[in-house]
């Protein structure tokens, strides 16, 4: 994968292209950009979720830090007035707040007790938003959050309009996926992948694991929180069920499906299944099984997820041309 | 002055006793064995040393300060690192991958600089890459650079996981059986990069089964036996022990 990195950056660039110019390739069309916007909010949370992944840990708390951010943002907005300009960052602000605090019991717990941990954890945090009716407004949620106005000297800009509002989802997903990414890159990736193959050798030469556990989970959470926000504003009407652990569910066969060994599983994962998703729509129930289904599929014919399909292909085309060595073998990397 | 001081030290786990009372110190310099019979608490004695566990009684001096109750990441910052019994290493790394790893202590790393992937940042990069080269050309694993670690043949795995102990830079080196599963040619050359180490100025605790390699390279040899020390002195007086021959009974110290 490495060998090809100028591929990769041209491929990243392509997609960008494509989702800069997609409201004008379908025509304004009010449902395929509520699509888009949901694919922005899907791989905003399915790729913080990875970073968490990338230290061996999945947290079934996701949503629920989603929904802090939600929550915060429309309580600022509909009890103070906030501005969402603010509100957005008050509410990743709060939903890392909490995440700390709740990290550092949380991340002394491994493997399937932190599943369960974590799944408590964002059950708790639902069951807060439906508890206390007068703050946040129980089951019923909250109404009326309204999307942000921005004023450019002359320039007004409504993002009540589906076509901005695409455009704000488009630019915070690209912001949040490049800052993972780079994370992922640098030293500080390194660092969170030395931890998920052995947190114990990690350990011996110096690194603090449970401060770097701490710090990922924070930082994935603001993210959430950030995504949550805009969720809430794009929406203007969130109630604690959209926060379940359904939602984390979903992200998670999102970076099942994708892949889980780069940025570009999460992206891959969450973008093909909530088209998908979209398509089925007219199966109604049925859905959520299909969704099984899909993630059983992926696991027994494509191990390592969407993103191993171009090496996959290199490997077939070099096996057709009949040179079957170095291509083969990083196919084989991926079967392990 | 001696660089590791055991005074004293007591662990136990439940009603367990692993080592009792257990008293010796290493010198700047020294190559020290640790050795005595399957169960002895060598290996305890480790993890008790590294942070693993919290000692129940006792003190640990490391360069004249308390390390009793710090934990592994705090000892390896100190300078004292070890390896494990059972290969450990980042399988799915490149060799070269795990050593830079191994060297993060000293690779200047900032969680900003990073992030923003700075000039600076990068320039740090390259020489944290050319720290790991130099250790892996040492250690004769320089050729093996962009290989998984899993691919290694074992004897290699067992170097690199010295290797990625001695990115820490460490003051005391402990090896926790380097040879075990080797051949006696990959034995052969183990021994000789641990005369290397121990050259650069790095002391080393040993822990090892192979009488020869032990009476071999150690200047003193510490015997342990249900975690109570039974004998310390030069290879030759312990080979002559008749406590030490008593304890190990079957295996017959004389063979080496």
């Amino acid at each position: 994968m490495s060998g090809d990195s100028k591929t990769a950056k041209l491929g990243w660039l392509a997609a960008l292209a494509f989702a800069f110019l997609f409201p004008v390739l379908c025509g304004y069309d009010k449902y395929l950009l509520h699509t888009g916007i949901t694919i922005a909010f899907n791989i905003a949370l399915a790729t913080s979720l990875w970073l968490i992944w990338t230290l061996g840990f999945i947290s079934f708390a996701h949503a629920g830090f989603m929904g802090i951010g939600a929550y915060t943002s429309a309580l600022l907005f509909t009890s103070l007035g906030w501005s969402p300009w603010f509100g957005m960052w008050a509410g990743a602000l709060v939903a890392a707040a909490v995440a700390l605090v709740v990290s550092v019991p949380l991340m002394r717990t491994r493997a399937v007790y932190f599943f369960m941990a974590s799944w408590a954890v964002g059950e708790v945090i639902k069951r807060v938003f439906a508890h206390y009716r007068e703050t946040f407004g129980g089951w019923d949620g909250i109404f009326n959050i309204l999307p942000p106005k921005l004023s450019l000297f002359s320039l007004e800009i409504d993002f009540a309009s589906r076509t901005a509002y695409y455009y704000l989802a488009l630019v915070a997903c690209a912001l949040i996926v490049f800052a993972i990414y780079r994370i992922n890159r640098s030293r500080t990736g390194m660092i969170y992948w030395s931890i998920h193959e052995s947190e114990i050798l990690a350990q011996h030469v110096g690194i603090d694991v449970l401060k770097h556990k701490v710090i990922a989970f924070t930082v994935a959470c603001f993210f959430a929180g950030l995504t949550g926000a805009l969720y809430a504003h794009y929406h203007t009407y969130i109630n604690p069920k959209t926060f379940d652990i359904w939602q984390s569910e979903f992200s998670l066969v999102h970076i099942i499906v994708g892949g889980l060994s780069t940025v570009t599983g999460p992206v891959l994962g969450a973008s093909v299944l909530t088209i998908v998703d979209e398509l089925l729509r007219p199966t109604g129930h049925y859905r959520i099984i299909f969704f099984g289904v899909v993630v059983i599929l992926t696991v027994l014919f494509l191990p390592g997820g969407l993103e191993t399909i171009p090496a996959r292909l290199r490997a077939l085309a070099a096996r057709l041309r009949g040179q079957r060595k170095g291509e083969a073998q990083s196919v084989a990397a991926y079967d392990r | 002055m001696s660089l590791l001081t055991i005074d004293s030290l007591t662990m136990q786990f439940g009603g367990l006793t692993a080592i009792r009372e257990l008293s010796f110190s290493v010198a700047p310099g020294e190559i020290r064995g640790l050795i005595g019979p399957n169960g002895a608490g060598k290996t305890t004695l480790f993890n008790v040393v590294s942070g693993v566990y919290r000692p129940s009684g006792g003190r640990i001096l490391f360069k004249e300060t308390d390390v009793s109750t710090l934990k592994p990441h705090q000892t390896a910052r100190l300078g004292l690192v070890r390896t494990f019994q059972a290969i450990t290493l980042f399988k799915n790394f490149s060799v070269l991958k795990n050593v830079m790893v191994g060297g993060h202590l000293h690779s200047n790393y900032s969680y900003w600089g990073a992030l923003l992937n700075t000039g600076r940042t990068r320039a740090r990069e390259r020489e944290n890459e050319r720290k790991a080269m130099e250790i892996l050309e040492f250690m004769g694993l320089a050729q093996y650079r962009d290989e998984p670690a899993a691919n290694l043949p074992h004897g290699h795995q067992r170097a690199l996981g010295i290797a990625i102990a001695m990115a820490a830079e460490p003051e005391l080196l402990m090896l926790d059986e380097p040879c075990t599963g080797m051949n006696p040619k990959e034995t052969d050359e183990i021994v000789e990069l641990i005369k290397k180490i121990r050259d650069r100025g790095i002391s080393i605790l040993l822990i090892e089964h192979d009488m020869k390699v032990v009476m071999g390279i150690c200047d003193i040899i510490t015997v342990i036996n249900f975690g109570e020390k039974i004998a310390e002195g030069a290879p030759e007086a312990i080979r002559n022990d008749p406590g030490v021959n008593e304890a190990y009974l079957g295996s017959d110290i004389h063979a080496a």
